[in-house]
């Protein structure tokens, strides 16, 4: 299956230690999570007792903040040594396009949250860096009335974007505690709420596995892998 | 110059030692021998049977550096004149292949 959940917040920002989120994760049916703090390694809660539980794989990535597009690309730089995964937290439009110009970034998540669509100019530089867009499905869930009907069409501009790009993209909850973790299949049915086609779900669940893979190998340039 | 695999799309390929890797072409695949001349498409291989021409495009080549290093090069890449090729603007990202 090698479905991955991608944006998870464990202790301190979130509710629970990673070895509880790996345990009920695994339990949903996923084959691998990946915490996304936006703090640094150092400050995750017991990141050695992940190692005992058994039958999930668990990868600490980063998920990064950052107030100006310069803070955020000299964040990306120190952490990108550090990580497997390195995602941006975005909103306003000058960190969307700067995470989309950057090809050290992985993928770039809440874009629609300064209410702002991506934009061409930022899609074709996620396009031209592999950027996946990286859509956080907890407002569908947590949100109400008029707020909600905003939100789903940011989302679905965003989409259509994506779409005409054709960017990788990833869906998650962005849980910060093992209560909010979705299986895959409600995670497939909230996303073709909110206008996902069915094989663009399973691909967007499938992504961060391969990004994974692929930071894992050594890479002299693109397109040039050192055996 | 050196070749090292952070130079090597864009240095002289005649003379190296290649096998191709993959191919949507499953009959190039194992082909192994040394390059003796290159095109913009395809690369001319000495073999144990003798020359072959393999495309670039939808191709895994893995070099063997002097030094013998290995590394795996995506052949739509170093599709070229090879007198072009150091003069490629080549994509930032870090890996596609």
């Amino acid at each position: 299956m090698s479905y991955f959940e991608s944006c998870l917040h464990s202790l301190p920002e979130g509710s629970d230690s990673p070895s509880k989120m790996a345990t009920v994760a695994r339990r949903l049916g996923y084959e691998g999570i990946i915490i996304c703090n936006h703090t640094g390694f150092e400050k995750f809660f017991r990141p050695d007792a992940v190692r005992e539980v058994k039958g999930i794989k668990v990868a600490f990535g980063i998920e990064i903040v950052a107030n100006s597009p310069r803070s955020m690309r000299s964040r990306v730089a120190s952490a990108r040594a550090r990580f497997p995964f390195v995602s941006v937290h975005g909103g306003s439009e000058e960190t969307n396009k700067a995470a989309c110009e950057n090809p050290e970034v992985d993928v770039l998540f809440h874009p629609e949250e300064g209410r702002k669509v991506l934009g061409i100019a930022a899609a074709r530089a996620a396009r031209m860096n592999q950027v996946a867009i990286g859509f956080d499905l907890r407002p569908l869930i947590r949100l109400r009335g008029n707020s909600r009907s905003r939100w789903l069409e940011v989302v679905q501009r965003n989409l259509n974007l994506v779409r005409k790009f054709d960017l990788s993209m990833t869906i998650t909850t962005g849980s910060r505690s093992c209560l909010d973790l979705r299986a895959p299949r409600e995670l497939r049915a909230l996303a073709e709420i909110a206008g996902f086609e069915s094989h663009e779900t399973e691909e967007a669940l499938r992504y961060p596995a391969r990004v994974l893979e692929l930071n894992s190998r050594r890479w002299a340039g693109p397109g040039v892998e050192i055996l | 110059m050196i070749q090292r695999p952070e130079n090597l799309t864009r240095h002289e390929m005649i003379g190296l030692s290649v096998l191709v890797a993959g191919s949507t072409n499953r009959d190039l695949v194992g082909i192994s021998g040394r390059i003796v001349d290159e095109t913009r498409n395809t690369l001319l291989v000495e073999t144990e049977h003798g020359t072959k021409r393999i495309p670039k495009s939808n191709t895994s080549l893995t070099f063997t550096l002097p030094d013998g290093q290995k590394a795996r090069v995506s052949g739509s890449i170093l599709i070229s004149q090879p007198e072009n090729r150091i003069n490629k603007k080549m994509q930032r990202t870090r890996w596609k292949l």
